[in-house]
């Protein structure tokens, strides 16, 4: 168990980047988008206090958030909200629901069932979503800002796995660097 | 999968399935933001539905501005606004789909150019920079986790940079992001005329 603290660059430290790795370089050429995309995370995952949590918990979060990790697949990311799951003492059975293959199952709380059957919907199929599926939402007990920073959350998610696979197309390797001296990169 | 709505370069309409704040009563901090955020009535239902997390809404904004501001070295507006209609195409939002045609169409000056983009799909006829943009796009729209080095397709078109790959993912992520708030928040409909 090691005590929770706030994770000065999500991204970085999920991808455990080098400073000096390619995508960091990129990263630093693009400090405003990269510090923005931080902050969002943080709003959403490392809110300050109760205010601004609203009527969605911190286990909450992070269980929809590995649910996104599991059907992306984002091992990394699964990973590093399963460690905030145990660092949090949630039960091993929730775990392993937002970790399952299947869709999630009526066993589970109403609620917490209810929350990542909408995470699979908008994952999955975003078309698809109706009104019917937030009202499914408000008679789990979710209100209207609950629903809201449900649907930023997951939301954020999905622009969060695809930020994660474009850093990992600039890895640290003898391979990329010897394309990077040669790539048209330019600096501004 | 779903089928899709139809796509159009006319503004479509979205109406919240949810109470905006105004409806409900905003805070001094929900009206506030709201106000910085738009003056314009068209679209001020979704950010005061988004409102109801100010502090998250607020964080949001200024990445989703970047996002598609463009910057030195990178991708030009244009390239941006076209990976912003091409997510929005796969993902089937047909709101941010005319937006960001209308917004492409106004950079460019190139009226009619993206139409078989909305018509037909990401498999319409492009030219070769455009279908190496929207190749890239789609792919890491549609399942991000396969993607390899291998895959950075821009770099078989002349004119991309690392720096633009980022620009053009960044910009495509954002909208996985926004497409997603604008389906599952609301509904759309076609027909009123655009202010």
């Amino acid at each position: 168990m090691t005590e929770r603290r706030p994770a000065a660059d999500a991204f970085a430290e999920i991808l455990d980047l080098e400073p000096d790795s390619p995508a960091s370089r990129l990263r630093a050429d693009r400090p405003e988008i990269t510090q923005y995309a931080q902050d969002a995370y943080a709003s959403l995952l490392e809110p300050a206090g109760p205010a601004d949590l609203g009527g969605l918990d911190q286990e909450e979060r992070e269980l929809v958030a590995l649910r996104v990790a599991t059907l992306t697949p984002d091992p990394a990311l699964a990973a590093w909200h399963r460690a905030r799951l145990d660092r949090l003492g949630t039960s091993r059975e929730l775990t392993a629901a937002a970790a399952a293959a299947d869709p999630p199952r009526p066993a589970l709380p109403a609620r917490l069932a209810a929350i990542l059957r909408h995470t699979d919907l908008l994952i999955e199929d975003p078309a698809a979503a109706e009104q019917p599926d937030l009202d499914a939402l408000t008679d789990a007990g979710l209100d209207s800002r609950a629903i809201v920073t449900l649907s930023q959350l997951i939301a954020f998610l999905s622009f969060q796995v695809r930020v994660l696979a474009l850093l990992r197309l600039f890895p640290e390797t003898p391979e990329t660097m010897a394309t990077a001296k040669t790539s048209e990169r330019t600096t501004p | 999968m779903t089928t899709l709505p139809r796509f159009t370069v006319t503004a479509v309409d979205w109406t919240p399935w949810l109470p905006t704040v105004e409806e409900v009563g905003a805070t001094p901090e929900q009206a506030a933001l709201v106000d910085e955020i738009t003056t314009a009535p068209a679209g001020r239902a979704y950010w005061a539905t988004l409102a109801h997390d100010a502090p998250v809404l607020r964080a949001r904004h200024r990445l989703f501005r970047q996002s598609l501001a463009g910057s030195p070295g990178g991708a030009p507006k244009s390239d941006l606004e076209l990976a912003a209609l091409a997510t929005s195409r796969v993902n089937g939002c047909a709101y941010c789909a005319a937006v960001h045609a209308r917004a492409y169409e106004a950079l460019t000056g190139r009226t009619g150019r993206i139409r078989p983009l909305l018509d037909e799909g990401v498999d319409a006829p492009l030219d070769d920079h455009d279908r190496a943009l929207v190749d890239f796009v789609a792919k890491l729209t549609r399942d991000p986790a396969p993607l390899t080095p291998a895959d950075q397709a821009p770099h078989r078109a002349p004119g991309f940079s690392d720096l633009a790959i980022f620009d053009v993912a960044y910009a495509a992520a954002m909208f996985a992001w926004a497409n997603r708030l604008l389906q599952t928040l609301g509904g759309q409909s076609y027909g009123s005329t655009t202010p």
